[in-house]
């Protein structure tokens, strides 16, 4: 009876024991894992870790041993029993065990010389094992980076193993990487939300995001496994140190860079490093890569993010989070002055353009500096244009702060909700682009008529997007920026306003046409439309459409649904912003006609 | 001198007590013994004792001598004090007894090997207590006691006495009784000073200088003149071969890092124990990873590790507005969120607010407010686990269009013609404006055009059979049917209807040219209760043709003439007396055959009961209608077998064969037992029934003929069976594509190809088998999966209620419980390699919806030419539907 049921028959006869091909051989459990790797359960771990092993859902678990274990890929356990570190791991507990045994004995001087002959490890060739093309590492580059940026604000506790070296690595290679993307302009987005800052940057191509905390202390909960996350970290310090070594390489940059101590301290942040970031000349730099239009196209939007705080010099004050201010400002393009401005020589004081305080009633002691608050910052920068500063001065109520993220995403679809204010930049930074544009245009033949020098025909130029955007701010029904005063000349500002609003109406022209393309479908709608219904959630089909959905196989008429539904869902949403939009204009109204 | 000193000092002290004195091995010894003794005699030049002998001694008392005794005097005269206070102590101790020792003690170290005790070590104070011995010599000589025989050196018994001597000074108070020898020792001043320079850690002798001063002879000055004249070496200016080698090698050993200084070591110690390598070029400039010597990484993996697969750890979410520290006012969270949702939109809501991410319920006011979240760190732990706890799976996500999934179709323009547009309505006559508001009209329930097209007949649930001229929607007919008892009423009710396919001349030598060719005029069969009702309605141009062969038979040629004239003015309903007469001569040569077959076969035999209903005024009026002369019709009447009131099966079908003379009813409503008697094939030239199967099936549903062959297709539950019936076998059976039973009242329209057919099922499916490609549908089309059906039974949609394939065009038709019908391109081509294509054309909603029980379409059939669709529906009406 129970020889019938273990074994099974397959083909002509032969008997299978059960158990000995398929799933069952593919799959083993933890625990069978740790006997196979002779291991204690937190060594496992550990080396599950720094290797990158992961459990898998096997697909046909009736084959395993039970549906509520965890499963492995017997190859990758293989692949962990052939790791070196396997065996320096086993060497390290044996010198643990040592000094555990001197210290209990109180040779203490034995155990120190033993402590210092503890074997090390270094973890390069699971970088290399784990990320064999740079791209692999870049892309998952954001879990480092963010449990660095984590580290480097949390402190030092021996009690639960935080080793303040350890946290001075992870600010420094935090402060490295920050200061790759501040000098070459790869910083793309940045929101400050409840939970931190999530700065996106684009290297290479790839997306990378990461979170920094608030600069505030950090409380270290009691229920957190400090070891695994040690254990993480250590792993993630090898990979940023040599993903920072390949960056820096490429550009011909000397690795570690030095960092300028007075400036570390006065909290400068990237700006402590950005002065070592020159080209060394021992080192060339490796050749550049031919362009392709990816990178042409990485490459524009760079320049255009450099543009944003071109000719603007930055001063913070104390309350500000300077660091991150400062990263922000040098990706963008802008210059920062560092230190008080009681204490600054009077040419640097009267370079600065804009004061960046955060608090309600600092004094504006620079006549000539125009005051805002940081979010001014983050606003012009995700949106890649100077946000009108009245708006954002100190003391104001500050317009909302939404998220870049979120505009992306909403934005590429239609029936996605983007909040009017960002709706509003996007027009303010469209505008700007327009006027750019034209006044470049404009300003070929007035440069050879023009004797005056190339700068002052840029600031012409700058001037003219001010403007452009300013009188389209004012088109919109929004105040334009504040008393600028009337230059001499204004005739190509004009004329790149004129034909920024030209592009404009061609502009809405072609939105109304595409409007009216996508809802010819929902007029004819009014009778034909038919309804389908998902898991409860309906979404509208038009007829044609739904006698297609008849004819589809079963499969992709399921996944045809589900996009549906994700549609009807987000539609759903949308409209729920928009009534609850609706709602609290509509109150706020009301609140301003009683005052 | 020593020799001599020793010599008087013996003369003194001893006198000739012993006289083995000169014995010269023993001198040599006491040459050393005697120097000690003389200095103790020195030093105790101040007690006066040895006054006497000091002057004696005629020579030798250096001068450095005296100088240093002075200088130990006073030290000696301590150190005595102790050596007595020791001695005291010492005295205490030992026996009280101690035998009083005389200044003669050194002639025990005279024979020092002969006299002393050998007993070795007991307890000589108690074993010897009243012995006068201590114990016996290496020749067995009794060490007498000092004293025991009444000597001089008897040890003084009283302790006092012993202080007294001891006190007094001189000898005595430097001796002490040695109990195992059993003899006074006295202690020399000699011995006292070596003692005492032991003591204090000097050196021993007197004699010896540990401080003299160093004589250098090999010192760095040059001397005038020098040791040794010899010539400097030339190795001493020319650099060591040797040291050269040396050093060579060591510079090696640093280079190759074989040898590392002991900073270096420190440095490599720190490292090693911090872990970690320095960074260094990993990945080249292709971005793939390098070795350590610089070779592509890729080169070394072996296959099985290049087969390794990784599952890339999912991305974090990206934040929304929500989580900005100064969203937008539409992203605040609310204090209380209404709870106004209907029902029906819980799982849109429950999705939409899946991924709410709202968190604050104001903004804070600017940046330097934010506070703390203080569920960072927990977070990020949480990713962690994620990272390498959570089992991963890769699922493929496609960002595309969704509309691109669609499959293409062929413009709707190009499929014309279809029905798309509802154009006619036909309603009885009868029905009453009260009950057409109340919606309490009797249902229409079966629905069947003519062969030639012109009329429809329309079956209703109150045994009321009605006939519509096609194009102008008027009701040429109507008749109620006969009812045998009143009791049958409910159970009467009217199923299905069909018309006999178009026959052209019937071949019945038998029949004279005018009868035969009447027999071949429109004759309608009519499913209801358990009996099926032939009627020849003479309606429409076969009916008028047919009574025009009659007359002409008759050589009535004005009746034969008027009759085309009327036909050709296209007045089809106009019969005249001449149409009941051939409906009647239609009746009356059944009769006859009928009575024939029945007498035949036999009663016990025949499977139905073949009879006529004649025109019977007494009876009651059969047919009613606009046109009176109509009454006179009759009707053809087979009842059909049922087993009692109790097991009652109605007919649900009717359904004739292509060429018209044989159709085929089933008994199968609710009929899950089975009967053989269910499927009774009829023919009508003869008046005969047979029973085709002596098999029972249960779960009966319907039965059709192909339209050519003598193949005969009957559902059951989930199955359809075709027969041949010439050859009495099954040929094919074919599984429906649902687990649901399949629809009794859909039936199985066959294509006229007689390749393909339809069938429907209880959950909206609608499968399309090919007869020739596989038992399994080649196509199965899910219907009426609409909401309001998809909320019963468990997720099943409406069930299909009528089916029907066009039979010249590519056109069929599929109608649904929730009032839904549905019409497709269906075309077959004569290829046999090119499957059939499906086509959605047309969907009509809300079809004859009766509100309240929610009934829609019952019966559906298309034109016989023109692509239009008739369609009967509970609430009484019959719709057309045309291009």
């Amino acid at each position: 009876m129970t020889s019938g049921k273990k074994t099974s028959r397959s083909g002509l006869g032969s008997k299978q024991k059960r158990g000995s091909s398929g799933t069952a051989t593919q799959y083993l459990t933890r625990n069978a894992a740790l006997k196979r790797l002779q291991v204690s359960l937190p060594e496992f771990r550990r080396l599950c870790i720094l290797k990158g092993i992961h459990p898998r859902e096997p697909r046909n678990k009736a084959a395993l041993k039970g549906s509520s274990k965890t499963y492995y890929l017997v190859k990758d356990i293989a692949f962990l029993l052939v790791e070196p570190l396997l065996e320096t791991f086993r060497a390290r507990r044996a010198y643990d065990k040592k000094v555990k045994k001197a210290r209990a004995k109180r040779a203490f001087e034995l155990a120190q010389r033993l402590q210092r002959r503890k074997p090390g490890y270094a973890l390069d060739h699971l970088v290399r094992e784990r990320y064999p093309t740079f791209d692999d590492a870049l892309r998952d580059l954001d879990d480092p980076l963010s449990m660095l940026a984590l580290f480097a604000t949390l402190p030092a506790e021996k009690r639960l193993g935080i080793d303040p070296k350890v946290c001075a690595k992870a600010r420094r290679l935090d402060v490295e990487f920050g200061a790759y993307v501040a000098r070459t302009n790869s910083l793309r987005k940045v929101f400050v939300a409840v939970k931190g800052i999530y700065l996106q940057a684009d290297i290479q191509g790839q997306q990378v995001t990461w979170i920094i905390p608030h600069r505030l202390p950090q409380l270290l909960p009691d229920d957190v496994d400090y070891r695994v996350m040690l254990t993480f970290l250590d792993f993630y310090i090898t990979l940023v140190s040599f993903i920072n070594f390949k960056l820096y390489h490429k550009h011909g940059w000397r690795y570690p860079p030095v960092m300028d101590s007075a400036l570390d301290e006065s909290a400068a942040g990237v700006e402590a490093l950005l002065t070592d970031l020159v080209p060394s000349v021992s080192e060339p730099a490796a050749p550049p890569p031919a362009i392709d239009g990816e990178t042409q196209m990485a490459e524009d939007e760079s320049e255009a993010c450099a543009r944003v705080f071109q000719g603007m010099t930055f001063h913070f004050g104390r309350e500000c989070h300077r660091e991150l201010l400062t990263l922000i400002v040098q990706a963008f393009g802008g210059r920062v002055v560092v230190g008080e401005l009681e204490s600054l020589a009077s040419d640097v004081r009267s370079s600065i353009t804009h004061c960046v305080v955060d608090r309600p009633g600092a004094k504006e002691t620079l006549s000539h500096a125009t005051y805002v608050q940081p979010q001014w910052l983050f606003d012009s920068a995700n949106f890649r244009v100077a946000a009108p500063t009245e708006k954002y001065a100190p003391g104001a109520k500050l317009p909302p702060h939404v998220s870049p993220f979120a505009v992306a995403d909403e934005g590429a679809d239609e029936g996605g909700y983007v909040p009017e204010y960002a709706e509003y930049l996007q027009r303010l930074a469209e505008a700007a682009g327009a006027a750019e544009k034209a006044s470049a245009g404009s300003q070929a033949p007035a440069s050879v008529a023009a004797t005056e020098a190339e700068a002052e025909d840029l600031e012409e130029v700058r001037r003219g997007t001010v403007t452009a955007a300013k009188n389209y701010s004012k088109e919109i029904g929004e105040e334009g920026t504040a008393d600028e005063p009337a230059r001499k000349r204004k005739q190509p500002a004009r004329a790149s306003s004129k034909k920024a609003a030209a592009a404009k109406a061609t502009d809405e022209d072609d939105d109304d046409d595409d409007d009216d393309d996508v809802e010819e479908p929902t007029v004819a709608a009014a009778d034909g439309m038919v309804e389908v219904d998902v898991d409860g959630v309906k979404y509208k089909l038009s007829e044609d459409d739904a006698r297609a959905r008849m004819l589809m196989p079963r499969k992709s008429r399921r996944l045809f649904d589900a996009m549906q539904r994700g549609i009807a869902v987000k539609q759903n949403k949308a409209k729920q912003l928009r009534e609850r939009k609706s709602q609290t204009a509509g109150a706020g109204a009301k609140a301003s006609k009683r005052r | 001198m020593g020799g001599k000193q020793k010599q008087t000092h013996d003369d003194v002290d001893e006198g000739g007590d012993d006289g083995s004195f000169s014995d010269s091995e023993l001198s040599e010894e006491l040459v050393s013994e005697s120097e000690l003794s003389e200095e103790l005699v020195l030093d105790d030049s101040d007690s006066g004792l040895s006054e006497e002998y000091d002057g004696g001694n005629d020579d030798d008392s250096g001068e450095e001598d005296d100088s240093e005794e002075e200088d130990d005097n006073d030290s000696d005269e301590d150190d005595f004090d102790e050596l007595v206070l020791h001695d005291e102590i010492h005295a205490d101790e030992d026996d009280a007894d101690n035998p009083h020792q005389d200044d003669d003690s050194d002639s025990s170290e005279d024979d020092d090997d002969t006299k002393r005790n050998t007993v070795g070590a007991v307890p000589v104070a108690d074993w010897y207590r009243h012995e006068d011995h201590v114990g016996y010599d290496k020749h067995g000589e009794k060490v007498v006691k000092e004293g025991a025989g009444g000597g001089a050196g008897e040890p003084p018994t009283d302790a006092i006495d012993w202080f007294l001597k001891r006190v007094e000074g001189g000898k005595d108070a430097r001796s002490f009784y040695d109990e195992y020898e059993g003899r006074t020792v006295n202690v020399t001043p000699g011995e006292l000073d070596l003692l005492r320079r032991l003591r204090e850690g000097r050196m021993p002798s007197r004699a010896i200088n540990p401080h003299a001063p160093f004589d250098d002879w090999f010192s760095r000055e040059t001397e005038i003149m020098p040791l040794s004249a010899a010539p400097e070496p030339k190795r001493r200016f020319v650099p060591s071969k040797h040291e050269a080698k040396k050093v060579l090698k060591l510079v090696r050993a640093l280079r190759k890092g074989t040898l590392k200084t002991l900073a270096q070591k420190r440095e490599e110690e720190a490292k090693a124990a911090e872990g970690g390598s320095e960074p260094y070029l990993l990945w080249g400039d292709d971005g793939d990873a390098l070795l350590e010597d610089g070779r592509p990484y890729a080169e070394g993996l072996s296959a099985r590790m290049k087969k390794l697969s990784h599952v890339a750890a999912p991305k974090q979410r990206r934040p929304g507005h929500g989580q900005s520290y100064n969203p937008p006012t539409e992203y605040l969270k609310e204090e209380q969120e209404e709870q106004g949702a209907t029902g029906e939109d819980d799982a849109l809501k429950e999705a939409t607010e899946k991924d709410d991410d709202r968190m604050l319920a104001a903004p804070i006011p600017s940046m330097r407010q934010i506070p703390a979240y203080d569920k960072l760190v927990s977070e990020r732990f949480e990713r962690c686990l994620d990272l390498y706890l959570c089992p991963r799976v890769e699922k493929k996500r496609i960002n595309i269009d969704p509309r691109s999934l669609l499959p293409a179709l062929p413009k709707l323009s190009d499929l014309r013609p279809y029905p798309r547009l509802r154009h006619v309505t036909y309603q009885r006559g009868d029905t009453s404006r009260t009950a057409k508001a109340s919606g309490a009209r009797a249902a229409a329930v079966a629905v069947a055009v003519d062969p030639s097209g012109e009329t429809v007949a329309v079956g209703f649930d109150d045994h009321v059979v009605a006939i519509f001229d096609v194009l102008t929607s008027v009701e040429v007919l109507r008749f109620s049917l006969p009812i045998p008892t009143e009791d049958d009423r409910d159970e009467a009710a009217v199923r299905h209807i069909s018309w006999r396919p178009a026959v052209g001349t019937i071949s019945d030598n038998s029949l004279p040219l005018g009868e035969s060719r009447a027999a071949a005029a429109p004759v309608l069969a009519v499913a209801y209760g358990s009996r099926v009702l032939l009627v020849m309605p003479a309606v429409g141009p076969a009916a008028a043709e047919a009574a025009a062969s009659v007359a002409a038979a008759a050589s009535n040629a004005n009746l034969a003439k008027s009759s085309k004239q009327r036909r050709q003015a296209g007045d089809t309903s106009a019969h005249g007396p001449l149409a009941d007469t051939v409906s009647a001569v239609w009746v009356a040569r059944h009769k006859t055959r009928a009575a024939a077959a029945a007498a035949t076969e036999g009663s016990e035999a025949s499977v139905a009961s073949w009879g006529t209903y004649e025109h019977d005024r007494a009876a009651g009026a059969f047919c009613t209608g606009p046109y009176a002369r109509l009454t006179g019709q009759g009707a053809v009447s087979i009842s059909l077998p049922r087993a009692n009131r109790a097991n009652f099966v109605p007919c649900s079908s009717v359904a004739w064969h292509g060429k018209g003379d044989y159709f085929v009813s089933v008994n199968a409503l609710h009929n899950r037992s089975g009967d053989s008697s269910a499927v009774v094939i009829h023919r009508l030239s003869s008046c005969e029934s047979a029973k085709p199967f002596s098999k029972t099936f249960g779960g009966l549903k319907f039965v059709s003929f192909h339209p050519s062959k003598p193949q005969l297709f009957l559902g059951t539950m989930n199955h359809v069976r075709m027969y041949d019936l010439s050859r009495r076998a099954l040929v094919k059976k074919f599984l429906s594509g649902t687990s649901a039973s399949l629809s009794l009242r859909a039936g199985c329209p066959v294509h006229s190809s007689g390749d393909h057919f339809l069938c429907g099922a209880e959950d909206g499916t609608v499968s399309w088998f090919d007869t020739d490609l596989s038992t399994k549908p080649y196509k199965v089309l899910r219907l009426g999966l609409s909401r309001a059906a998809s909320k019963n039974a468990a997720g099943a949609g409406a069930a299909i209620s009528a089916l029907a394939f066009h039979p010249r065009r590519p056109l069929f038709v599929a109608c649904c419980d929730d009032a839904t019908v549905h019409v497709y391109h269906g075309m077959v081509y004569a290829d046999l390699m090119s499957n059939p294509t499906v086509i959605p054309l047309k969907t009509f909603r809300r079809v004859h919806t009766v509100p309240k029980t929610g009934e829609g379409v019952t019966a559906t059939c298309f034109h016989p030419r023109q692509p239009w669709l008739f369609t009967a529906g509970a609430d009484g009406d019959v719709h057309l539907f045309c291009d």
